[in-house]
């Protein structure tokens, strides 16, 4: 077979699929969705500390470049049990910010490695049970590619 | 000294004079170039050209101009330059592939290299000249894709006008890569098929191996398919990325390419185009000392073997070992079945139509609705994937016949031996279309199995597919039969084993796309009317054209073998 014929069958091939995408399918009500197009992390807020005591964490100046966030970590014997978890002054929240401001769907999705930590899926909090290093990445829940990473240190 | 040097000069513009000879001369006889005698030809020929460039060049503009509107490659509406390293890399790939294909036949084993050798020319003119044909073929077949589209592209990102003679120029030297690789290529290709001819168990362990591949790589992109497609609602979220990501990664991969096309069309960055950058100078002495490079290796690594293999006659590259078998009685009809089975199972020509009919054709339906059945469609949609089965099938049945337009002048100077046999003409003509016959029978009943097994169509339907199907291969292996008859090539296969520009085999494939695309268009449009006998009345059509072309067929052959 000629090299021409060949790709004008892989072409006809192609459009076959294309043409059927755009001209065949059942008619979907559009709901006229706005993706999220960014996620900014603004800072992090300890939620479960007594009065006089410091209720953010500090930026770390780093050489990478990196958003690295500290905070002191108040010593004491931490489990996962429901009662320590709630009188643990180590739990953090990602304040964020999600753009454009009428995104449709404006959650956003956790991931880190839960090594010496636990999510609190209701209050989005993050309880730390020891000194740690952990890595956080926000992503859109809606299915755009957008996400952000941030590090937050228990010293 | 003094006549030292002028007898180097003279030996060299004597070498000269002898390439263009040369050159010109396959050229006239691989090209038609008769117009050339005639001003008034000549000019129709130019202005049919710079028309037909014209009318190429406007439809990828349009492909562009709608990408941008679409917003198909960026947001922001521009193309992207791996767009261009994409389909420049496709094209690339192709060409070297199918030259190298040409040019083993070319160099190695073309019968003109018997009667090239003896002109007053060394054998490395002689080579060179096979190699300018090849790159004048390869040049021409630039100005009707590669130049029309980076010149679309041009108008399309509104270039200077000083970039359509840059693109034109460095084609001229972009042209010969793919010639010269091939050439270089050409080597190992040729021992590969000398060694598959030799040792048949290597070429069927070989064969399976691909077509078992091939199997398992339609259903692993099978398995890829999600269970809902639809571009339009996923498009922003992923399938933009996903294109976006496949370019981005593949430009990557083929980094030389990608400079070479940066060479072409320059950067355009937040201050505008640019199209002389940092890289342009070295990227042009790269293509240039590569060009060098590989004519260099080419003339120390091909030519020898050339020179070889031209000067061996062909009668002792014989196998004179062949079995002693006793003669079966067979009547001059099955005798001379039995002979084209033989020649097609040799030539190649019976892996080349199960690979196309019995194993590409199936398994690209089967992957095709698949496709068609991860998305949810509506009455249209439903008939339109119907038609592009039909479609889809009809392309690859009938381009399966574009080499019965030349399956008659392919025998060379043994043609004439059809008039002396105790035979009909007809039926000895006839036996040369059994191979297709039977081998498109074969892939359209897998095909129409493989259609059925999705459910589309109901069991009536789907055998009328099968039959129109195979009423329009028919009609257009007839045809095609019908067209090498009334134009024989005769003297063209004799002289080089092969025409690269045979008109029949133009005609022929232009006639397969039309007849595809006239009754799958037919057949959507019938059935706005009425679904429920539209597969009757494309099937009665099929027949009817079919019947016309068999007897026509017939009848040419016996006014044509009279005549003569």
């Amino acid at each position: 077979m000629k090299k021409t014929v060949i790709i004008a069958i892989f072409l006809v091939y192609l459009a076959s699929i294309v043409v059927v995408q755009f001209f065949g399918l059942q008619v979907v009500q559009l709901q006229g969705k706005v993706y999220v197009s960014n996620i900014t992390v603004q800072g992090i807020t300890l939620t479960n500390r007594s009065e006089g005591q410091s209720a953010t964490a500090g930026k770390v100046n780093n050489d990478a470049g990196e958003l690295w966030y500290a905070f002191v970590f108040i010593a004491g014997t931490y489990t996962e049990d429901e009662e320590s978890i709630a009188s643990n002054p180590n739990k953090i929240k990602v304040e964020y910010l999600v753009e454009p401001f009428d995104a449709s769907e404006k959650e956003v999705a956790y991931e880190f490695d839960p090594k010496n930590v636990i999510f609190i899926e209701e209050t989005e909090e993050i309880v730390f049970l020891k000194r740690a290093t952990v890595t956080i990445q926000l992503s859109a829940k809606d299915g755009s590619p957008v996400k952000t990473k941030v590090k937050v240190s228990a010293r | 000294m003094k006549e030292q040097t002028i007898k180097t000069e003279r030996s060299f513009k004597r070498s000269l004079s002898s390439l263009w000879t040369l050159t010109i001369m396959q050229l006239k006889e691989k090209m038609d170039v008769a117009y050339l005698r005639s001003f008034r030809q000549t000019l129709f020929r130019v202005i049919f050209f710079v028309l037909e460039f014209a009318a190429i060049t406007a439809i990828c503009f349009l492909l562009f101009w709608a990408a941008q509107m679409l917003k198909v490659f960026d947001m922001s509406g521009a193309i992207p330059s791996n767009v261009l390293v994409l389909v420049f890399t496709v094209m690339l790939g192709l060409s070297t592939v199918f030259t190298t294909a040409g040019l083993v036949k070319s160099l190695y084993l073309s019968r003109d290299n018997l009667v090239l050798l003896t002109f007053p020319a060394t054998p490395a003119i002689v080579f060179l000249s096979k190699l300018l044909v090849y790159y004048v073929y390869e040049l021409k077949k630039n100005f009707f894709f590669l130049i029309p589209f980076f010149c679309a592209y041009g108008i399309a990102q509104g270039y200077a006008a000083y970039f359509y003679p840059w693109v034109i120029v460095w084609f001229i030297f972009i042209a010969a890569v793919p010639v010269l690789l091939a050439a270089l290529l050409s080597m190992p290709a040729l021992y590969i098929y000398q060694t598959l001819r030799k040792v048949p168990i290597v070429q069927y362990t070989l064969i399976t191996i691909t077509f078992a591949g091939l199997i398992l790589f339609a259903y692993y992109l099978i398995s890829l398919i999600p269970e809902n497609i639809n571009f339009l609602e996923t498009w922003s979220s992923s399938t933009f990325w996903e294109i976006k990501g496949f370019l981005e990664s593949f430009e990557k991969a083929v980094l030389p390419l990608t400079w070479l096309t940066t060479l072409l069309i320059g950067k355009t960055d937040l201050a505008g185009h640019h199209q002389f950058t940092g890289t342009t100078l070295p990227v042009a002495a790269g293509l240039i000392v590569l060009i060098a490079l590989l004519t260099v290796l080419c003339f120390t690594l091909s030519q020898p073997l050339f020179y070889k293999m031209a000067s061996t006659p062909f009668e002792y590259t014989k196998n004179m070992k062949a079995k002693a078998r006793p003669n079966k009685k067979a009547g001059p009809f099955f005798s001379a079945v039995k002979k084209e089975w033989m020649v097609a199972l040799r030539d190649g020509t019976v892996t080349t139509l199960v690979t196309q009919l019995l194993v590409v054709m199936p398994l690209a339906i089967a992957l095709l609705n698949s496709l068609y059945e991860a998305m949810s469609t509506k009455f249209i949609g439903l008939q339109m994937t119907v038609c592009f089965n039909l479609l889809i099938v009809l392309l690859f049945m009938l381009s399966a016949n574009i080499r019965i337009s030349s399956a008659y002048s392919k025998d060379g100077f043994s043609a004439y031996l059809n008039k002396v046999q105790p035979s009909t003409y007809g039926s000895l003509l006839f036996a040369k279309l059994t191979v297709n016959l039977v081998m498109g029978f074969v892939g359209i009943v897998l095909t129409t199995f493989t259609y059925g097994a999705f459910g589309a169509v109901g069991t009536i339907e789907l055998i009328l597919f099968a039959v129109t199907v195979y009423a329009l291969y028919v009609a257009h292996l007839f045809w095609s039969g019908e067209m090498d008859i009334m134009n024989p090539q005769y003297t063209q296969y004799a002289t080089f084993s092969e025409q690269s520009n045979n008109p029949n085999e133009n005609k022929s494939s232009v006639l397969a796309f039309a007849l595809s695309f006239l009754i799958s268009g037919g057949m959507l449009l019938l059935s706005f009317e009425d679904v429920s006998v539209v597969w009757y009345k494309i099937a009665a059509v099929a027949i009817v054209i079919a019947a016309v072309k068999i007897y026509t067929y017939f009848l040419k052959i016996k006014v044509y073998y009279k005549e003569k």
